[in-house]
């Protein structure tokens, strides 16, 4: 027999879109025999004809099979399959009629949609708030020793939370669009959305800033003949000074660290350099003593720094 | 009567009233559909899914209870809160007759 499978996604409150999908595939010869996660349906081919589907959620029904599937067949409705969360449901329509509905009141209809918004909503929150938010947090703040993979998880997690934050606006304009379309009269629905609306948007405001305070950088730089210093009450970022040095002068750091993790890098430019350090905890004082006559440059790199930095240069 | 049943069942669906006064006598879901059918000589078809939740949510309110289960159809009956709740919706519909009469 020939079969075919299409990839469709639709969000959680577009069930009804998915009906329509169904009923118009099976309308071209196209009946549906599964869907496997995440969107993929499954079609043989068969004669084209005008048939219902439609989808239910209703965890207490799922519980009870055996009597919920019935009282559906009694109705005359074949059951197909469960697939996360809905009940898949099809009838032949009669001629020339409404099509088949498995809901005949507004009421009952808006309770669907409240039991889906009841099953579907509190796990995607969860992640949110015990995943997704604690992570940004931790990785924006440098728990975990800083670094470019920390960088990076912190972009990660910031794009993700703002998606996160982007996908529960969609589900609430849709489901405002699907409760206004049942309940026009209730005035209060437009502004539960609303106060919904500016709550997601005053949650993107709040990580927007989290995340540029924690990265922008607070710091002064004293470059002097005998000495670079940086007092940096936060450092995001890299600052040098160079200094032309000869062969017995002497550079000798003293470190007074508060936090966040901090590079030094001393080299002549293009060279390999004399001193590489990187330290999360703790950055020993240290003196090192030129070899040879050049143009060393002194680079201290943040992420998240604080304290202060002092190079004294001694010259022969 | 607690300011959630008034809230939710009154006034009433449809569909509520059909099954509340339907069971008055011991009946399953599907029962209630059928009696319905023949009550309205076939204009209200109630739809299974609207049948299902709705039992199970005056269930879990009080207004029916759960009798017994037979070839996998829960039979229910209407309880003292339920008929108290139906006969509010009674003289709420009597009323709009009357009026309806009365104007007309």
């Amino acid at each position: 027999m020939e079969q075919k499978t299409v990839f469709r996604y639709f969000t959680i409150p577009q069930y009804q879109q998915e009906e329509a999908f169904l009923i118009s595939m099976h309308r071209n010869g196209w009946k549906l025999t599964g869907i496997t996660f995440p969107g993929f349906y499954h079609f043989d081919k068969c004669e084209p004809q005008k048939v219902a589907y439609r989808l239910d959620y209703n965890q207490e029904g799922m519980k009870n099979k055996a009597e919920y599937v019935q009282i559906f067949s009694d109705c005359g409705w074949e059951y197909l399959f469960d697939f996360v969360g809905y009940s898949y449901f099809r009838k032949k329509d009669g001629d020339g009629q409404e099509p088949e509905e498995i809901f005949c009141d507004d009421s009952s209809r808006l309770d669907m949609m409240k039991r889906v918004l009841k099953g579907r909503m509190p796990p995607l929150i969860a992640l949110f708030l015990c995943v997704l938010l604690p992570q940004l947090a931790a990785n924006v703040l440098g728990y975990g020793g800083g670094g470019l993979i920390q960088d990076i998880c912190s972009i990660t997690f910031l794009v993700l939370a703002l998606s996160y934050l982007a996908l529960f606006g969609i589900l609430a304009y849709q489901f405002y669009q699907y409760e206004k379309k049942l309940s026009p009269e209730k005035t209060g629905v437009a502004y539960k959305y609303w106060g919904i609306s500016l709550l997601l948007l005053f949650l993107a405001l709040c990580i927007g800033i989290f995340f540029y305070f924690s990265k922008r950088s607070v710091y002064s730089v004293y470059e002097r003949t005998d000495n670079f210093t940086v007092e940096a009450g936060q450092l995001n970022k890299s600052v040098s000074a160079t200094y032309r040095l000869r062969k017995g002068d002497t550079i000798t750091a003293h470190h007074d660290y508060s936090g966040g993790e901090l590079s030094i890098r001393i080299g002549e430019e293009g060279q390999k350099p004399i001193f590489l350090g990187n330290s999360y905890h703790k950055i020993e004082d240290f003196t090192i003593k030129i070899q040879k006559d050049g143009h060393y440059k002194i680079e201290c790199s943040g992420r998240g720094a604080k304290g202060t930095i002092r190079f004294a240069i001694q010259q022969q | 009567m607690d300011a959630h049943i008034k809230k939710v069942y009154v006034p009433m669906t449809e569909t509520g009233f059909y099954i509340l006064l339907c069971l008055q006598a011991p009946n399953h879901g599907y029962g209630v559909v059928q009696k319905v059918k023949e009550l309205t000589n076939g204009d209200i078809v109630l739809a299974p899914g609207t049948m299902y939740g709705s039992l199970s949510k005056m269930e879990k309110d009080g207004l029916i209870r759960f009798l017994g289960e037979e070839e996998k159809r829960k039979t229910y009956a209407i309880t003292p809160l339920g008929r108290e709740v139906l006969s509010m919706e009674q003289k709420r519909i009597e009323r709009l007759y009357r009026n309806m009469k009365e104007m007309s």
